[in-house]
């Protein structure tokens, strides 16, 4: 958790006091409350700002959201957001893909090698 | 020989499960998964062991001296956070694979010469590999086209290559 620390004057602390009070938190949480849910709609509209704008990716969008990973992709749907990666990125990434040998990576494959090791000593 | 996912990667298979489109659990346990310290308190910031409950991976540790040094050979990597730092100096000590939904991520394994897969290659590796059938992966690629998940030239490729396989 981090710390933010602001000043404000006696009146405005005051009003800030009676506030909190009649939401039975204290005033800190108050404030937290208020200025998490006014910044809620800007760091949506940021995210995917910074997206399409190619500054950010789709981890770095979503966790500045603040949604969950379910409502960032319905957003994401409705927006029509794109991540910009080059062609030859994908290319290269099916190209991979395609000459590895995923059952190398399966628990039984992996056993089985190594009881043929252990066979041959 | 490892599969490495991030957060953004499991995130999707949840989203997939959830709206009935598919489930990748039943492929889980055969795999060898491992994950980082890092990636398991984004896993657990996210709620995502509850949805994975048969997920079992090796927690593989890095020190900090690991990734500083691994930011000062590759200066670029300073921009990732914490978590994406981590699977990328496991994934260039052991054979494993990264996998990932997160562009930035992708594009830094693939620069430098790491293996990562994004889920719609993956599914196409998996159908390879007679993991998967055809007409699953079909399904996911067209959910994906659907919901603009993808570019269309992306989604374009992939039916081509399944076409293929």
């Amino acid at each position: 958790m981090e710390q933010i620390n602001f000043r404000v004057s006696k009146d405005e602390k005051q009003v800030l006091k009676i506030l909190a009070e009649l939401k039975g938190v204290s005033v800190a949480e108050f404030v937290r409350q208020i200025v998490l849910k006014e910044i809620n709609p800007i760091r949506i509209d940021l995210a995917f700002r910074l997206l399409a704008e190619g500054k950010i990716s789709r981890k770095r969008a979503w966790l500045i959201s603040g949604l969950t990973y379910h409502e960032f992709m319905l957003e994401w749907e409705k927006r029509r957001a794109n991540e910009l990666i080059p062609n030859i990125i994908r290319e290269k990434e099916l190209e991979n893909a395609l000459t590895i040998d995923l059952k190398r990576f399966l628990k039984d494959k992996l056993d089985k090698s190594k009881e043929s090791v252990t066979e041959k000593y | 020989m490892i599969l490495l996912p991030d957060t953004c990667f499991l995130s999707h298979i949840r989203l997939l499960a959830e709206d009935n489109i598919y489930d990748f659990r039943k492929l889980w346990t055969k795999f060898r998964w491992g994950i980082t310290p890092d990636i398991q308190k984004e896993l657990k910031h996210f709620n995502l062991f509850a949805f994975f409950p048969k997920f079992d991976p090796y927690i593989i540790p890095i020190s900090n001296d690991e990734i500083s040094d691994l930011c000062i050979q590759f200066p670029t990597l300073t921009h990732f956070d914490r978590a994406d730092q981590s699977l990328i100096a496991v994934a260039l000590r052991e054979d494993a694979i990264i996998l990932t939904d997160d562009g930035d991520l992708l594009m830094e394994c693939i620069t430098i010469g790491i293996t990562a897969m994004s889920l719609p290659v993956f599914c196409l590796n998996l159908v390879k590999n007679n993991l998967m059938s055809k007409t699953e992966c079909y399904h996911l690629l067209k959910f994906w086209e659907l919901h603009h998940h993808y570019t269309k030239k992306e989604l374009k490729r992939w039916k081509n290559q399944l076409r293929l396989l």
